[in-house]
């Protein structure tokens, strides 16, 4: 193997990566037994895996400074689907639970807000390198200006999205812009400015939505009435309707029955849909049981750990690396975190993917997207390194 | 170093700074997440664990075919008609979409008599169907205020009535499958199409179970009568699947481990034998997972069909005594059709006894109007009526016991007249001095009078005219408690849930009602009470308890032979009458002589012609008995009765017959006698060919 090669062996982002497919599989397998859809979800989870490994592949040919320069023209393209969505016919988009979210094509449904996460971030990433080359002194001003710019360019898929509806998934890229805004380097005044201001505005929301629900849900329409009673049920969980407590019920349920080491392969006792993808932890759980379910949130960890190294390592070299593994790093953290605390009851319940391990497409495919650029980065990191001390 | 480097030195050094700040609040974070599980799954992990394992089990009861009922002879009296049956066992928490889903399939399948289906069954159908356009008739102010039911409830009752007009044949079709669908509880199964299911749909229906979740395909059952109405009325009724258990006694049923939909018998043996008739259920146990599915089922008590009744019944002679009876009632009726307006019942009992077994309980009833003869057998049970001379038999062993008359003793027979009385009385003409033998061979009242007004105190041998009698009031509870001894005015103890124990009259202060209970005019008796009361006597004072029923057995196996015998009902004696042998021989001996001494009331009919072969022993009465309206005297009628046993010496059959209410006139057709010769006819005919 020549040298030039071996950078393209990035030994602990296969690993880790190797494990996460182990995980998923496993966990699919089990929420299988419960045997409430009929279909063999496992297979369809390895095709997709086998197909991202394929992107993750493909994605090795290309330069960062392609990526960067083509980043804006990804971005647009990202837009405008979700722009096409919201205007197509129900033929290829039918709505479902209310929201438009989904491509639904014969044999393929595809969720083109978890793709745009990916050409989002990389267009942040691009816009704050640029920036940072046009003001290499910042001030106030200039810190404004990017904030501006951030914004704006999150802004336009949040909008859309929000017109779907799917809040859950607009508050996961509000939250990767967070983020990327505190990475920046904008001033912590302007930060903590932003910060209080935010928060003020959602405490007076929030504050609204549990003091007068109903004049809340009247505010937001029929269609969204049940995004208010999520909130309110986050507020005071006994508030609920026994249905739409059962669902979450029993998921908690079957994780807390997994105890300390879990009822391992094959044997799940609690029947709760959606076993598969959104409510994955609950079968992790119920299978490997507390040090199982630990365990993946290590493996997580690990994961968020490896990517603040590359991007830190990175940055010297390429902000717009950079930024890239800090955007994806917040999304695999806003993930699992209000995924994990969904299952365990210390988040709201909301309709989001514990990203590489909960069955479906899209999400595999677009977090497979994501990775495919951060392993380019990291073998970037590699040559950089080896160029360094040569 | 300059000013400007150090500042920049400064700017990028905020990244790491602020990546380590992150990189904390992410371990915190992820801590947390730890942390919480942590507490879900090892300190809350053995209640959720006790909470699922509690839940996941629930048993399931699947109803056996009903025990059948056979005669003495082991023919079919009552046999289950097996019919093809499309169930449904709803899992729990099914919705009401799911079970349209159901009929909808359902109705592709099977063909469904829509009628009877109501406006709200439509609405239910179209609101299920149309669900988005239905949650438009409310506004946003009542969506707020009411709540779920109420809001659903008040859409049903705003759907236009266009909307609901025109369903096809099809959908009509599918909303009353659904109706059926609706009724069923949890895990239990309901019956949805029972009648007409064709081997077709039986069999298409069966093929298509794994897409129709809950639907079973299963044989039901129909009870069937194969001698038709002979002895029918007193075999009684089930209830139907629809009613299930009766809502009066649904507790006493539920805490017996009965379903709400089963069939249990409510009249007749069906009820007194439902505990053996009903036989085990079948218990399946569900293991079923929270949400309701069912992951697995084992049986835990294995199903025994109902056991079945053999009856001390001979079918082919309940069918002749049946016969025998109606046929009279036509006699008499035909015989002066206009004379007998109020005449409507003829009823006997035949039994054993000495076992207590029930031979033939027959009466008929005249329906006016149609000019139809019906069997209402239950009469015997249910009807009571006064008896007249019939008893004179218990009065003069009252009278032996009590010690007013010695055996042998003897009154003059003439009329008496008491004061107080409108008029004399005494018996169908003056019969001179009579001893006790007399009295019953020429039923003389006036001989029974005597016996009264001595047990009542008064003790004038003969009682002067215009007397004014002493009357003890004690003697009513005396003689009525001799009368019980033979089961007159006492519960027979026969096994039915039913009897009529007779209608007491009032304990008057007047010695006159007095003398009329010791004729039989003055208490109310059934049939059956009769004919444990002759047979009583004829069984040397030994009351047994009648029974229908002979034997229960276990289920059989195959269609040719009956089951082991479970029970057998034993003879059972319900008391000794507490008298001395000889006084019971007397009244025997006194009974023969009614039917074979010359001047005996019945010998006319059973002494000096081809019937005195059978050697039957027994005592005649007539009642007058006027047929009241709203208290309104219409007419004067008598009450014909007969009790009797034969043969004399070895009695093996005991008989009583009453016909209330038939016209009060001279030459009458004797149709206590016919029925009377009618019954020893088929009784040893069919007994002792």
């Amino acid at each position: 193997m020549s040298k030039k090669q071996s950078f393209y062996i990035q030994n602990d982002l296969i690993i880790l990566f190797i494990l996460f497919v182990c995980v998923s599989l496993l966990a699919i397998y089990n929420a299988q037994q419960l045997d409430q859809y009929g279909k063999n979800f496992v297979l369809q989870q390895i095709v997709w895996f086998t197909i991202g490994v394929g992107i993750v592949a493909a994605i090795q040919y290309l330069d960062i400074e392609q990526i960067q320069k083509a980043s804006v023209f990804i971005y647009g393209f990202g837009v405008l689907v979700l722009a096409v969505l919201l205007i197509s016919p129900e033929a290829i988009a039918k709505p479902v639970n209310n929201a438009k979210s989904w491509f639904q094509l014969p044999g393929l449904s595809l969720q083109p807000a978890e793709f745009t996460k990916i050409t989002t971030i990389i267009y942040m990433a691009a816009v704050i390198h640029s920036h940072k080359q046009k003001f290499e002194r910042p001030t106030v001003k200039s810190d404004i200006l990017m904030l501006v710019k951030i914004l704006a360019v999150v802004g336009a898929p949040v909008f859309l999205i929000m017109q779907q509806p799917d809040f859950g998934t607009a508050m996961v890229y509000l939250f990767i812009a967070g983020m990327i805004i505190i990475l920046s380097g904008i001033d912590w005044k302007i930060i903590t400015f932003l910060i209080v201001s935010i928060s003020a505005i959602l405490g007076a929301v929030l504050g609204f939505i549990v003091k007068f629900p109903d004049l809340a849900k009247k505010i937001v329409g029929d269609d969204q009435a049940y995004q208010i009673d999520r909130i309110m049920t986050w507020f005071d969980p006994t508030q609920q309707t026994s249905d739409a407590t059962w669902h979450f019920d029993q998921a908690f349920m079957a994780l807390g029955s997994g105890q300390l080491f879990g009822k391992g392969l094959g044997t799940p006792q609690v029947n709760f849909p959606e076993a598969q993808t959104d409510f994955i932890f609950s079968i992790i759980g119920e299978s490997f049981g507390f040090v199982g379910s630990a365990l993946v949130i290590f493996l997580y960890f690990m994961l968020l750990y490896k990517l603040v190294t590359i991007g830190l390592a990175i940055y010297k070299h390429s902000p717009f690396a950079a930024y890239i593994c800090f955007g994806y790093l917040s999304m695999l953290l806003v993930h699992v975190f209000q995924n994990v605390g969904m299952a365990i009851g210390i988040m709201p319940v909301t309709g989001i993917p514990l990203l590489l391990i909960s069955y479906g497409g899209s999400s595999v495919l677009s977090t497979m997207l994501g990775f495919g650029v951060i392993y380019r980065i990291a073998v970037e990191n590699s040559i950089q390194n080896d160029y360094l001390f040569k | 170093m300059g000013k400007k480097n150090k500042r920049r030195k400064l700017k990028r050094e905020r990244l790491p700074f602020r990546l380590n700040i992150l990189f904390f609040v992410m371990f915190i974070m992820f801590s947390a997440l730890v942390l919480q599980l942590g507490v879900v799954q090892i300190l809350k992990g053995e209640s959720f664990q006790e909470e699922i394992d509690r839940t996941i089990r629930d048993t399931t009861k699947v109803p056996v075919p009903r025990g059948e009922v056979y005669d003495s002879n082991h023919r079919l009296v009552v046999t289950n008609k097996p019919l093809y049956a499309i169930t449904y066992t709803p899992a729990k928490r099914v919705q009401a979409k799911n079970r349209l889903t159901v009929a909808k399939k359902l109705a592709q399948l099977i063909s469904f008599d829509s009628k009877g289906i109501s406006e709200r069954n439509k609405k239910e159908y179209w609101y299920l169907e149309n669900k988005k356009e239905a949650v438009k008739l409310l506004s946003t102010e009542e969506k707020k205020e009411l709540d779920d039911t109420e809001e659903y409830n008040l859409i049903l009752e705003r759907i236009p009535k266009d909307k609901i007009s025109d369903f096809t044949k099809n959908e009509q079709k599918i909303i009353a499958i659904k109706r059926e669908l609706d009724k069923a509880y949890a895990l239990t199964p309901q019956i949805v199409k029972n009648e007409g299911v064709t081997s077709e749909e039986y069999a298409m229906v069966s093929e298509h179970l794994s897409e129709l979740p809950g639907i079973n395909a299963t044989a039901d059952w129909e009870r069937e009568y194969p001698f038709g109405d002979t002895f029918q009325n007193l075999i009684g009724n089930i209830t139907t699947q629809k009613k299930g258990i009766p809502a009066e006694k649904e507790e006493y049923f539920l805490t017996r481990g009965y379903s709400r939909n089963d069939r249990v018998g409510i009249s007749g043996l069906e009820e007194y034998y439902e505990n053996v008739l009903r036989g085990r259920k079948e218990q399946i146990q569900y293991t079923t997972k929270k949400d309701g599915t069912i992951v697995g089922s084992e049986t835990v008590v294995e199903g025994e069909a109902g056991k079945d009744l053999v009856l001390t019944i001979d079918m082919e002679f309940q069918k002749k005594v049946d016969k025998v009876v109606k046929d009279e009632l036509k006699n008499i009726i035909q015989a002066n059709p206009y004379q007998h307006p109020y005449l409507t019942d003829a009823i006997a009992v035949v039994m054993n006894p000495k076992t207590g077994e029930l031979l033939a309980v027959s009466a008929a009833s005249r329906d006016k109007e149609k000019n139809e003869y019906v069997n209402e057998s239950y009469r015997a049970l249910y009807d009571s009526h006064l008896p007249g001379s019939a008893v004179k038999g218990a009065t003069v062993l009252a009278g032996y016991e009590s010690g007013v008359i010695s055996p042998g003793q003897s009154f003059y027979d003439r009329k008496l007249k008491i004061k107080g009385d409108p008029k004399r009385r005494g018996s169908y003409r003056n019969l001179g001095a009579v001893n006790d033998y007399d009295a019953l061979r020429l039923s003389s009242n006036v001989y029974m009078f005597y016996i009264a007004l001595k047990m009542g105190g008064e003790q004038r041998n003969p009682l002067p005219d215009e007397a004014k009698i002493t009357f003890n009031p004690d003697a009513w509870e005396e003689m009525r408690n001799y009368f019980q001894q033979f089961g007159l005015g006492a519960s027979t103890g026969i096994d039915y849930p039913y009897e009529s124990t007779g209608l007491t009259g009032e304990n008057s202060t007047m010695g006159g009602l007095f003398m009329n209970l010791a004729i039989g005019q003055y208490d109310t008796y059934t049939a059956l009470q009769m004919a444990q009361y002759v047979s009583t006597i004829a069984n040397d004072g030994y009351r047994i308890r009648p029974h229908f029923v002979k034997e229960i057995r276990n289920p059989s196996n195959s269609s040719e032979e009956l089951g082991s015998v479970y029970r057998n009902i034993d003879t059972k004696i319900l008391n000794r009458v507490d008298m001395d042998q000889s006084y019971i021989t007397r009244i025997q001996e006194g009974f023969h002589r009614v039917f074979h001494a010359a001047g005996g009331t019945g010998v006319k009919y059973f002494g000096n012609n081809e019937y005195s072969k059978y050697n039957a022993a027994g005592k005649t009465g007539t009642a007058e008995n006027a047929y009241y309206i709203d208290g309104k005297k219409l007419a004067d009628t008598e009450n014909l009765s007969l009790v009797g046993y034969a043969p004399y010496d070895d009695p093996e059959m005991a008989f009583a017959i009453i016909v209330p209410h038939t016209g009060k006139i001279k030459g009458r057709y004797p149709i206590n006698h016919r029925i009377g010769q009618g019954i020893l006819d088929a009784y040893f005919e069919t007994y002792k060919p």
